[in-house]
């Protein structure tokens, strides 16, 4: 055994093209499945989503102008936010920041949302992306005043 | 140089051709799975078919490497 090849010829593995093929072939399946059933998890929250019947939140006069309130829609895993922008003007997002899912909190003074984790930065009155990492907007609900009441649906796509 | 030898370093040149294109689809696939985690529903069914045509892309690649070895 030489030192500057330690290995001797009887102990190595011997990888033959074959395997070598059939490996990479594997690898890509897996990457295929991986993106399979991460696109499957988002392409189903939403089919759910839309399924889902609107959900009252709070009464409008519990809501000051420049607050807001915390809520989970549709879903108690689904931490969402509605903020009062004005006197008649309720806007609610997905509390779950696009980027990696930390939850999002308003900031009043600048009328923006912030993702504490990563500093991203969300239009409060629209959901887009300001700032920071995350690639797309809040995930939108469509808000309803009925009574005196705020209420929330997923945007559908029609 | 006997054939033998001949033909087996044209296989692996051939292997070395097939295994890097296969790594250029596989870092592309790896790239649409850190897509498809984070877009919007639209975005990831379109990096998913991506993938597919990625994976279709290896096997071919793969088919072609060994029906070249079996034919040599």
């Amino acid at each position: 055994m030489s030192r500057e090849f330690p290995v001797r010829a009887d102990e190595d593995t011997y990888v033959t093209r074959r395997e070598f093929t059939k490996f990479l072939g594997l690898t890509s399946l897996a990457f295929f499945l991986g993106t399979a059933l991460a696109a499957g998890r988002r392409l189903w929250k939403k089919i759910a989503a839309n399924q889902t019947e609107a959900a009252r939140v709070a009464a409008v006069n519990e809501i000051p102008v420049g607050g807001y309130a915390l809520f989970r829609y549709p879903t108690g895993d689904d931490p969402c936010i509605l903020l009062r922008l004005a006197e008649a003007r309720f806007v609610a997002y997905s509390q779950e920041c696009a980027h990696l899912s930390c939850p999002v909190m308003f900031n009043a003074a600048t009328r923006q949302l912030e993702c504490p984790c990563h500093k991203g930065l969300f239009s409060a009155e629209d959901g887009r992306v300001i700032a920071g990492p995350p690639k797309r907007g809040l995930d939108a609900l469509r808000v309803s005043i009925r009574r005196d009441e705020v209420w929330v649906k997923h945007e559908s796509e029609s | 140089m006997s054939p033998k030898v001949r033909l087996n370093q044209r296989m692996r040149v051939i292997l070395n051709m097939v295994t890097a294109l296969v790594v250029m689809i596989l870092l592309t696939q790896l790239w649409l799975f850190s897509v498809a985690v984070d877009a919007a529903p639209k975005i990831a069914a379109a990096a998913l078919l991506c993938s597919l045509a990625g994976l279709a892309a290896v096997f071919a690649l793969i088919r072609f490497f060994l029906k070249a070895e079996l034919s040599a």
